[in-house]
């Protein structure tokens, strides 16, 4: 074995017990003597640390015969201290896996809305959301769980691990549940859709049994619409936050339904243009100059209409 | 493992002396110089580590005034340590950006403008390998993986599930992360 491997394994040992939330000021200051004797040390560390953050995108896929039902995972794990002892192990999942009693703690949510800008807010379990131009919603961090309630708009998660406490977010009777994850709401003008980054999410749509989707999947339901699956590209799924908002063969309507929502201002498509498709970035900007650049994609002209635009099919001359 | 954590360390700062009543925010002012030297040890001497150190503060200062922490030392050590983990995630998050970009505006724009597709090509690999690599891992080594890492559950709760003692738990992690750095260190 060569000294580099030893180094490495070293290093990989001292990852995993520092994984272990117990471990004690004592072991962080050994693993700092550690650090310090050699600077290979460092260097080995960081590549340990960087395969396993970048183990995030590596989750197994789950088949449809052995989906691990969330709830029933939660039960065996310990249980709010406000349940009392004793309580029937049946009637706790059902307190568990339906709409929560009234909450622990009594903690109030915090209300939180966006006009013209995307806004971050950083949660104090260290969970981190992404806010959409033109969306609100409501936090409440509770002692037995955190729910965001997503009025409208939408929204990036980025949940910090926290096993004693579910992080549930909830638009229009829809719920969300996670474990530890990274995964993009919207909850807009009747159209509700998620998309997985990272992790792993049960969805319970309107009227229809839940479904759990892991990293590149997504799920969409319109009012009144049955649900459909869908695959999500990761990366594109939160470009937004950049600024960046990147389409791949997407109906044109749902470019304008997407502009129209963050501009806050209307954003149809004609009858002739209805059956385009559209495959590009387009960078956030103002108003004028996106619709420019849709106008250079595609064989479009952008007609004024009150408080917006409607994009209509360039005639050929 | 309990070999590396017997030998307790005396050259740390301001000792070991119990300080569970001292509150976090207290007790990172008290321990501010040792935590910036503990990013150094990790980034390097000539790391530049105050913004990092204020964004410790920042995390610190947004926790509920009542909230409890057991061994405040050592969970500002392992917030810290969260911290310098997530620069991983930012450059792999401008990478995928641009990974983004460049596959939505497939031909658009010169040849010459869009960098080589090898190096998306040997990340795609990278992460096949280490999925397949996970799917290989035998199924006791396995389950305790991804119940520590995809779902969260902490050694002593995963120990629990499995019945198996939390140093066990410690060897399949170690076992998997062993394999794991293997199959991409080609």
């Amino acid at each position: 074995m060569t000294r580099d491997d030893d180094t490495l394994i070293q290093a990989e040992r001292w990852f995993v017990a520092l994984r272990d939330e117990t471990a004690d000021a004592g072991a962080w200051l050994t693993f700092q003597d550690w650090l310090e004797a050699d600077p290979r040390h460092a260097a080995a560390y960081d590549s340990v640390e960087a395969l396993w953050v970048s183990l995030d995108e590596a989750r197994p896929e789950i088949e449809t015969a052995s989906i691990i039902d969330l709830a029933t995972v939660r039960a065996r794990r310990r249980l709010p201290a406000w349940i009392a002892p004793g309580m029937a192990a049946a009637a706790a999942l059902a307190i568990m896996v339906g709409v929560w009693a009234q909450g622990a703690g009594g903690a109030r949510p915090v209300m939180y809305a966006t006009q013209d800008q995307t806004r971050t807010l950083r949660l104090d379990d260290g969970s981190v959301i992404d806010l959409d131009r033109h969306s609100a919603l409501s936090v409440t961090l509770e002692r037995g769980r955190r729910t965001v309630v997503l009025t409208d708009g939408e929204a990036a998660f980025d949940v910090a691990h926290d096993a004693s406490r579910p992080f549930v977010v909830e638009a229009d009777g829809r719920r969300v549940e996670v474990l530890g994850t990274a995964f993009d709401v919207v909850n807009h003008a009747g159209r509700f859709s998620v998309g997985v980054s990272r992790g792993r999410v049960s969805v319970s749509p309107q009227g229809a049994p839940p479904v759990v989707l892991t990293p590149g999947q997504g799920l969409r339901q319109d009012d009144g619409q049955a649900v459909q699956r869908t695959i999500v590209d990761a990366e594109a799924l939160t470009a937004w936050r950049d600024g960046v908002m990147v389409y791949r063969d997407a109906p044109i309507a749902e470019v304008a339904a997407d502009l129209s929502r963050r501009l806050g201002r209307s954003v149809t498509v004609a009858p002739s243009a209805t059956s385009l498709r559209f495959t590009g970035v387009l960078q956030w900007d103002d108003e004028g100059t996106m619709v420019r650049r849709l106008e250079d994609f595609l064989p479009i002209t952008a007609k004024d209409a009150p408080d917006g635009v409607i994009l209509t099919a360039r005639e050929v001359g | 493992m309990a070999a590396l954590l017997t030998a307790v360390s005396s050259k740390g700062a301001g000792g070991l002396a119990a300080d569970d009543t001292q509150s976090l925010a207290d007790c990172f002012l008290v321990q501010r110089e040792a935590l910036a030297r503990f990013c150094r040890a990790r980034l390097g001497a000539d790391a530049e580590v105050d913004d990092l150190l204020q964004d410790l503060w920042v995390k610190v200062d947004q926790l509920p005034p009542d909230a409890e922490v057991r061994e405040p030392r050592a969970y500002l050590y392992r917030l810290a340590s969260n911290l310098m983990a997530d620069r991983w995630r930012s450059s792999r998050r401008a990478a995928a950006r641009d990974a983004a970009w460049r596959d939505a505006a497939q031909g658009a724009g010169d040849a010459d403008d869009r960098p080589s597709p090898e190096v998306e090509v040997i990340a795609r690999q990278r992460m096949a390998r280490l999925r397949a690599e996970v799917e290989r891992l035998p199924d006791k080594t396995r389950t305790i993986f991804i119940r520590h890492k995809f779902d969260g559950l902490s050694y002593a709760e995963v120990a629990s599930e499995a019945g198996l003692s939390k140093s066990a738990v410690e060897k399949h992690m170690m076992a998997a992360l062993r394999r794991l750095a293997r199959a991409v260190d080609r």
